[in-house]
């Protein structure tokens, strides 16, 4: 937090991934992991805490670099936003880590003000102006529901702390309205930094608006923490009462696909484009949500993981393209293959597997929700997301046909940057060897 | 481990060369490639014990959560198989050598990755592994149709690609269904093979997986992405799918469906076989009717798939032991009909069966091997088609005379839209102004052809002698 006090722009890059390592190497340590409460039970490290915390700073790593060349004229405040970045990823960690309900909602807030700031860090482009205030608007409206639900849950169970509130919940035989009404409204709070139908509306305005890195970050790495923590809140605090919520997810799981890949067909602008598919993804890991197994939660893992991966690659070609040719529409992508067939490869590896086409990372985590999903006896909702894959295909396609064909200006010159090109074989790497041996994720809690 | 190289020399190769720019070098590199995986299935199939055993085994664990496994193996039916891929291949990367295109790093790299992905189907022991397979050669030919393809092919790659999609979809749930029946999950060919379902349960099994092969087949009524793919997609990619991979469709009918949901299928086939000499007797009519050669071909092999299906779903030793010799057959001949067609397209540049005529006075050498590859085709006996028809149309016979009569009819029918096709484009009065005859890249790719149709004609058994202990264990095991 103190680089930008320094304003030694060439120092801060280095500094910051090398404390993006450090934290990533110090939380897989085995001394890292607890199976008890710390800090007067406020966090608890176990291994769901630690591998989701791995994922999250291991993404927040590639943004950085991402975002180095991206700032590269920004002078003045290259600093801050290194140290915005690092504080969103302690909120999401926290969020993934906590064990009591205000710790939790302080990690939300971590998380979340400073992507408020960090959208509207374009000064000069209205757009970016918008999706900040736009963000932060509804994200304090949404934080008082939030609010709300959890004084409703301490007024009943009388605590915070995850361990009490499931206590209380199991030891109750007829769990009073009001906890369940504050049960949901928190569930709001979730569905709505998911960006889940009914909740979604924020998204695509924000995603479109936001600086292209930024709304890279809010899509895989908020997104996964808003999971990780989703899944913490239903699993260790309101896993005895879970079940009366269940056919509620399905339904939003439902509705959050469609709509996602519906209004996905008709987009022109990759970035809008990019945020209904996130909207839709949410849609799929729902999924996972809906029966809870003993694999939900590394599922979850893997198919955030693998999104993320996807996401940040197409995000990377577009940047490259974009920083020669200046446009965000995916027509400008026409031509990419003449000049450049590695990144076009990228592209299509990333499609693909967004896609969901084996034998590519986004099949398998794909393959495995279905599986969740089966197990719990959710068949319509598999059949319904099958068929969403389908929709999924013409879009992502669109997406990846662009890019073969021959645009009328000739081959486009597009060079390679280094920041931009090291993240690509970063993540294409990751993409594939998650392919090919799943395991290391899916096998990890 | 042989099997092991076998799927990854060429996926691995194909991966390399779509990855760097095409040079003149790069059609050597691909011929290199694959006629290294050629000669490996060739060494396999000398190798090869004629028996019922699964050979050239390899089972490991992949990802153990979910109870998939790398379980790859060979018995006869798919050593034909294999043999058919690893074979063909060369000779349609072959069949493009003379051809000046873009992109040929990605081209010759896409047509690799088909053979492995293809390969990979036929050696899959794991119904999930298999799928990947499946699924993984899809995505190859999409490229070819999207990329190198003529005409309206934009739209038509996109079709053919949801088509079989759709259909793999579904497939995929009923695979899901089939490895929760075990507990852990399991996709493994021993547990799938002896799965007890629920009458119901066994119904959306065997319509799942006989919608996605219908479709990929293809199989009247599902047929309609065939012909405009197999018009607009380049000549290499269109061998690839009539030559190879529609039999991943036939293939798996007998390794998926015949031992799974053996009782269902029995009870359920009539009215499939009924509609499938349906589709060979509507698909021959339609055939006479075309005006484009590419097209009729199209529609010729609905027609000739549709009766290697047919053979299939009787569940007779001639019915299976025709459809090896079929499959076997009607790849070979589907290359060579196909590049008939690219040596008029190049030389003439239309494939109108009215703007052509009198080629066989400029172009003996040409008309000769076009003649072969015709009989061939229309099953005259002393050629490849001969024996597999005989034996599809003798195995449909002992079930119901009627279906014999229409499938025959069809065949029948074939004959009149192939010699009627050769008289408008060889004899009559000579429409076109020149005609070079077959050059030196031509015979390289039609003379195997030719001796093949011969060689298969005469001694079928050949083919047989590898699947038949393979086929008479299976029918054995119902």
């Amino acid at each position: 937090m103190f680089i930008g006090a320094f304003k030694l722009k060439k120092l801060a890059l280095p500094a910051v991934l090398l404390a993006t390592l450090a934290g990533f190497v110090a939380n897989l340590l085995p001394q890292n992991l607890h199976d008890a409460p710390v800090f007067s039970g406020m966090l608890k490290f176990d291994s769901f805490a630690v591998n989701f915390s791995a994922v999250l700073m291991g993404i927040t790593f590639v943004i950085l670099i991402l975002s180095r060349r991206y700032y590269r004229d920004t002078t003045e405040h290259l600093g801050d936003i290194y140290a915005l970045f690092l504080f969103s990823v302690v909120g999401g960690m926290i969020m993934v880590g906590s064990y009591n309900l205000v710790m939790f909602f302080v990690g939300l807030e971590i998380l979340s003000i400073p992507l408020y700031i960090l959208a509207t860090s374009e000064r000069n482009n209205l757009l970016s102006n918008e999706a900040g205030l736009k963000y932060f608007l509804m994200g304090s409206f949404i934080t008082v529901f939030l609010l709300l639900g959890m004084v409703l849950v301490y007024g009943m169970s009388g605590s915070f702390d995850f361990g009490t509130i499931s206590a209380y919940l199991s030891s109750t035989p007829t769990v009073s309205a009001l906890v369940k009404l504050g049960v949901m409204l928190i569930m709001i709070a979730f569905i709505f930094k998911i960006s889940a139908a009914p909740f979604h509306f924020w998204a695509p305005d924000v995603y479109q608006g936001s600086p292209a890195v930024i709304m890279v970050f809010m899509a895989t790495v908020a997104k996964t923490a808003a999971f990780g923590g989703f899944l913490r809140f239903l699993t260790q605090a309101i896993a005895p009462i879970e079940d009366t919520f269940t056919p509620l997810i399905a339904v939003l799981s439902a509705l959050t696909m469609t709509i996602g890949n519906l209004m996905a067909l008709n987009q022109s602008n990759l970035k809008r484009l990019l945020a209904f598919s996130s909207i839709a993804n949410a849609g799929y890991v729902m999924l996972a949500l809906v029966g809870l197994g003993a694999n939900s939660s590394s599922t979850v893992l893997y198919y955030m993981l693998v999104y993320s991966i996807a996401n940040v690659i197409a995000i990377a070609v577009y940047l490259t393209v974009k920083e020669s040719l200046g446009s965000g529409s995916i027509e400008g992508l026409k031509g990419l293959y003449q000049s450049k067939p590695l990144l076009t490869f990228c592209l299509v590896l990333a499609m693909l597997s967004l896609a969901g086409i084996p034998p590519l990372a986004g099949f398998i985590g794909k393959y495995a929700i279905f599986v969740e999903a089966l197990h719990n006896g959710y068949a319509w909702l598999v059949v319904l997301a099958a068929l969403n894959s389908a929709i999924g295909i013409f879009y992502y396609f669109k997406v990846m046909r662009m890019a073969f064909i021959s645009s009328e200006e000739g081959p486009i010159s597009v060079p390679y940057v280094l920041g931009y090109a090291a993240v690509l074989v970063i993540c294409t790497l990751a993409l594939l060897v998650l392919g090919i041996f799943p395991n290391v994720v899916l096998n990890s809690l | 481990m042989l099997t092991t190289l076998l799927l990854f020399i060429p996926i691995i190769g194909g991966l390399i060369l779509t990855l760097i720019p095409g040079s003149s070098a790069t059609r050597w590199q691909a011929l290199f490639i694959s006629a290294v995986a050629a000669g490996v299935s060739v060494y396999m199939a000398t190798q090869y014990v004629p028996s019922a055993a699964t050979q050239f085994e390899i089972k490991a664990e992949w990802i153990p959560t979910l109870g998939i496994g790398y379980h790859v193996g060979a018995d006869g039916i798919s050593m034909v198989l294999l043999l058919l891929t690893n074979l063909l291949t060369p000779i349609i990367l072959l069949s493009t050598f003379k051809q000046e295109f873009d992109h040929k790093g990605l081209f010759y790299g896409l047509l690799l990755i088909m053979q492995g992905s293809m390969t990979g189907v036929f050696v899959s022991l794991d119904l999930f592994l298999y799928y990947i397979f499946w699924e993984l050669a899809l995505i190859p030919a999409y490229f070819l149709v999207l990329l190198w393809g003529s005409g309206n092919h934009r739209k038509t790659s996109l079709k053919f690609f949801i088509y079989t999609l759709v259909g793999s979809l579904l497939m995929l749930v009923a695979i899901i269904f089939l490895s929760q029946q075990w507990s852990p999950s399991s996709f493994d060919v021993s547990n799938v093979h002896q799965v007890n379902l629920s009458p119901e349960a066994a119904i959306f099994v065997l319509m799942a997986f006989m919608l996605a092969y219908a479709i990929k087949i293809p199989l009247f009524p599902f047929h309609t992405w065939q012909p405009d793919t197999y018009t607009e997609a380049p000549t290499a990619g269109t061998m690839m799918l009539s030559g190879i991979m529609l039999k991943m469709g036939l293939f798996s009918i007998i390794r998926w469906v015949l031992p799974v949901v053996t009782q269902t299928l029995a009870e359920q086939r009539t009215w499939m076989i009924w509609l499938i000499v349906i589709g060979i007797a509507y698909a021959s009519i339609i055939a006479i009717q075309q005006k484009n050669l590419k097209r009729l071909f199209a529609y010729s092999s609905i027609a000739h798939v549709g009766l290697i299906a047919a053979g299939i779903l009787t569940m007779t030793p001639e019915g299976l032991n025709g459809s090896m010799l079929q499959m076997f057959a009607h790849g070979v001949n589907a290359v060579g009909l196909f590049y008939i067609c690219a040596i008029l397209m190049d030389r003439t540049q239309t494939n109108e069966i009215a703007a052509l005529g009198g080629i066989r006075n400029l172009a003996p050498w040409f008309a000769t091997t076009y003649f072969v590859v015709l009989l061939g085709s229309v099953a005259l006996p002393l050629t490849n088609g001969f024996p597999g028809e005989f034996m599809l149309l003798s195995s449909l016979f002992k079930y119901n005379w009627v279906w014999t009569l229409v499938a025959g009819s069809g065949v029948i029918l074939g004959a009149v839209y192939m010699f009627k096709s050769y008289q408008g484009v060889m004899l009559g009065e000579t429409k076109v102004v020149a005609f070079p005859d077959l050059d030196i890249w031509d015979k390289v790719v039609l003379v195997p052809i030719v001796i093949a149709i011969i060689l298969m004609g005469i001694m079928p058994d050949v083919i047989t002698r590898i699947a038949q202990p393979s086929i008479e264990h299976l029918l054995q095991s119902l």
